[in-house]
């Protein structure tokens, strides 16, 4: 079956209509991408539509990660990985000559698979992108503390324990600090890879009504396994298969008209 | 049926069960353990019974002589051929019927002191060779500032050579009256010679040092010069007249304490006077009770811990060492971790991995492997004949040729010890900065952190616990080593502290070029550098005892901090 699938890779994206009036946040143009001689990316455009939720869906391996990390350049810090093409975020070059990585990474927020709060109180985790731009003014850093975790529902649960370890919080309370965290810096784009892959469904439930509540406020491209949630918290959903995305459009029109039978076969669930 | 049954049997053979090599291995765990606390066993009560006051025995001999003094040992023996035949036949016979029946005779090892009177500090004597023992009940164990232990009867109390008590019970009576003021005046005498005598001397040696200072920059004839002469001239003066009024003061002390004597007889009859202000401690063993002996054993342990040394290091106590032991761990450590840490930091989290690498990785690791006291070569070669000398010539010219730093001293010590503990702490902190997740590394650098913030801010802390590991088996290494500190610092008998209290701010000054005093050099000296070796033996237990204390309670300490970190950074259940 995976052969005659093959077979059938289509060589150009099927973008459909209403994508492409979207006013884009993030303009991915021809971008491939090399981990040593093996391409793991061919070819990727895409515009990511501004305050939507954009869901990546595809089998494991397709890439969906390695293009999320490539939005903020974390893969730079792979060795041996080689791009081609190029990102605009917000009509700035995310790769190029003279860009500022750093100052970059400050524009994108990102939470991973695996929740990681980092090593300190949970007021730190939540003010850190501050701390690190040397922000010092308490009560800048209160504010923006409340501010973010309200934004990520999580105030009421940890207002009376700031000063506490976030290493102590349960695992969907740690990933909606996560949250807080990456919004915390006022992104221009929220990058989420599969942000509940390792929580439970009740858990699972709180970040998708998280990520309904996000929307529109911040621009959302999320990579997600779960068919059901691509299709309950997205707005646009783009399949990828081995490296290119195949079919990009409405999520409804995605999962209800499919115009290849690829993205049908996938989202249907004859494979996966 | 049959065939299915032996083919069982065959599947659970003796080698594919568990319980032999859970015998195995437990067993060699169970070995292991039985030696460590074997070993603590002995040195816990060799060491912890050293200061125990012990009754006085009297033994007669049947050649008419009497010894007087506490047993140290007792064992079995076959006398020689020699010691036969210097017995009598009836002895003779008596000797041999008790070989036959027990297979030796019993020797008991008397400590007797005396050894001002009779030479040695310890009598064997032999069972067949006594003729009777008892507890005299004024039997008084005198211990003095020099020759050893005095084992005796007060006889009587001399004041200016008058006798103003006399027999045991007036005489001690008298003693102990007096014997407390006399021991004050003496304090004294000892705080004016080492403070207000030594603060002259060094000033003094100051002034020599300016006007020398003023030779060696401007040249004899000079200007600057004779005014330095004569400014020093005249402060040496001044300086004289006070060293004057300082000796008086402590002549005076001397004489008013050398009024009081007292009088012994020893169990031979011989007598002997010794002046109140040599007896350090003085009490009648056999009239103690329980309460009183543990008196006494509290207070040896106190001028254990708190005194100097006295008598070849064998008597007094180590204050001096367990500051030197300790003041030189703490420099090493301050010195060693910083600079594992930041050299760890660098091969882990900066330097490219490839083979250039990783020979650096094994040639730290190779370096932990060298023996020590290559290391203590290399220190004196090195830091005290190199480093030391040319701080020497560059900041304490006016001093040479006597060295300051181009010796062993407390810093160098330091410093080579830091060498040898170096590679401990850069392999404890690789392994510790390796098991930070990489998520939390990349969690850092999509909030837009920069490769030194990420390590200060998420990987040094969460690391730390593990860099805590590293410093502890730095200090306990460092700690216990010896053989390199002979050649870089370490004395037998270190005059000054390296640490002094001050009255001026910042209040304690260290002293990093003075040589030191250390627990585990100090047990080496006792043990096989003294002259009175049987006397030095039970205080190698005590030292050695007190030298692991000290690196369990560093050790503890450390492991305490390194808890309360791993709490606060403590995984929460996931």
């Amino acid at each position: 079956m995976t052969n005659t699938f093959r077979v059938q890779m289509p060589h150009k994206t099927e973008v459909h209509a209403g994508v492409l009036e979207e006013d884009p946040v993030l303009d991915i143009e021809g971008f491939q991408l090399w981990y040593g001689s093996k391409q793991a990316l061919f070819d990727v455009s895409m515009r990511i539509p501004r305050g939507k939720v954009t869901a990546l869906i595809g089998p494991s391996g397709c890439g969906k990660s390695t293009l999320l990390r490539s939005v903020n350049r974390l893969n730079d810090l792979v060795e041996s990985v080689r791009i081609e093409g190029n990102m605009l975020l917000n009509e700035d070059a995310i790769y190029g000559p003279g860009v500022d990585v750093i100052e970059l990474r400050k524009r994108i927020g990102m939470v991973f698979q695996k929740p990681n709060p980092f090593p300190m109180s949970i007021f730190e985790n939540v003010v850190y992108s501050l701390r690190i731009d040397g922000e010092r003014d308490r009560r800048v850093l209160a504010e923006s503390c409340e501010r973010s975790l309200r934004g990520a529902g999580l105030w009421d649960e940890v207002k009376s324990r700031l000063s506490e370890s976030a290493l102590q919080l349960s695992g969907g309370q740690q990933q909606r600090l996560c949250i807080a965290r990456a919004i915390a810096a006022e992104p221009e784009v929220l990058l989420l890879d599969e942000p509940c892959s390792a929580l439970d469904p009740i858990a699972t439930g709180r970040i998708e009504d998280l990520i309904e509540e996000l929307k529109g406020s911040y621009s959302i491209l999320m990579v997600t396994h779960n068919m059901q949630q691509a299709s309950r918290a997205s707005d646009f959903t783009a399949f990828m298969y081995l490296g290119r995305i195949v079919e990009f459009g409405r999520t409804n029109d995605m999962f209800m008209t499919p115009h290849l039978g690829q993205t049908e076969d996938y989202v249907t669930g004859r494979f996966g | 049926m049959v065939k299915r049954r032996r083919s069982q049997r065959r599947g659970t053979s003796l080698l594919s069960h568990a319980e032999p090599f859970v015998w195995l291995t437990g067993g060699a765990l169970v070995i292991a353990v039985a030696m460590i606390i074997g070993l603590m066993v002995l040195i816990v009560k060799e060491g912890g019974s050293t200061f125990w006051p012990q009754r006085v025995v009297r033994i007669d001999s049947t050649d008419g002589t009497s010894r007087m003094g506490e047993i140290s040992s007792t064992e079995m023996y076959v006398p020689g051929p020699h010691v036969m035949a210097g017995l009598s036949d009836d002895t003779a016979r008596r000797v041999r019927d008790v070989i036959a029946a027990d297979g030796g005779v019993r020797r008991r090892m008397l400590r007797s002191g005396n050894f001002d009177l009779t030479g040695t500090h310890y009598t064997w004597i032999d069972d067949f060779a006594a003729s009777g023992e008892s507890l005299p009940e004024w039997a008084v164990v005198v211990e003095r500032m020099s020759w050893g232990r005095f084992y005796g009867f007060p006889k009587a109390f001399v004041i200016e050579n008058e006798v103003v008590a006399r027999g045991p019970e007036a005489a001690w009576s008298r003693f102990k009256s007096v014997h407390a003021s006399v021991r004050a005046r003496f304090e004294e005498r000892q705080d004016l010679e080492t403070g207000a005598i030594g603060a002259i001397n060094a000033e003094m040696e100051a002034g020599r040092l300016a006007l020398r200072k003023a030779e060696l920059s401007s040249g004899t004839g000079s200007f600057e010069y004779e005014q330095a002469r004569a400014l020093n001239d005249e402060q040496q003066i001044e300086l004289k007249s006070r060293f004057e009024s300082a000796r008086d003061a402590v002549r005076t002390l001397d004489a008013e304490n050398a009024r009081y004597q007292l009088l012994f007889e020893t169990a031979d009859g011989a007598e002997m006077t010794i002046p109140a202000v040599d007896i350090v401690r003085a009490y009648a063993a056999n009239q103690l009770g329980f309460v009183e002996r543990v008196a006494v054993y509290l207070s040896r342990w106190w001028e254990f811990l708190s005194e100097a040394p006295r008598e070849a290091n064998s008597e007094g106590g180590v204050f001096p060492a367990i500051i030197g032991t300790v003041v030189m761990t703490l420099v090493m450590a301050i010195l060693a971790v910083p600079f594992g840490v930041l050299a760890a930091l660098y091969l882990r989290e900066y330097a490219t991995q490839g083979w250039l690498v990783s020979i650096v990785r094994i040639a730290v690791n190779n370096l932990a492997g060298v023996p020590s006291i290559v290391f203590g070569v290399f220190g004196l070669g090195f830091f005290c004949y190199v480093v030391g000398a040319s701080v020497d010539t560059l900041l304490y010219a006016e001093k040479l040729p006597n060295p300051t730093y181009g010796k062993g001293g407390l810093i160098w010590a330091a410093f080579t010890l830091g060498l040898l503990t170096l590679p401990v702490v850069i392999v404890a902190t690789e392994e510790a900065l390796a098991a930070v997740p990489r998520s939390m590394r990349e969690g850092s650098y999509a909030c837009g952190a920069t490769k030194w913030q990420t390590i200060r801010r998420i990987v040094l802390p969460r690391a730390l616990p593990g860099i805590m590991t590293g410093m502890i088996l730095a200090i306990a290494r460092g700690a216990g080593e010896v053989a390199p500190l002979m050649l870089v610092g370490a004395v037998k008998l270190a005059p000054e502290l390296v640490v002094e209290a001050n009255s001026t701010a910042p209040f304690v000054h260290l002293h990093p070029e003075r040589s030191f005093m250390h627990l585990g050099f100090h047990i080496y000296d006792l043990g096989f550098q003294s002259q009175n070796s049987e006397a030095a033996r039970p205080m190698v237990y005590t030292t050695t005892l007190l030298l692991i204390a000290i690196i369990v309670i560093l050790n503890i300490t450390a492991i305490w901090v390194r808890e309360r970190l791993k709490r606060r950074y403590a995984a929460g259940a996931f």
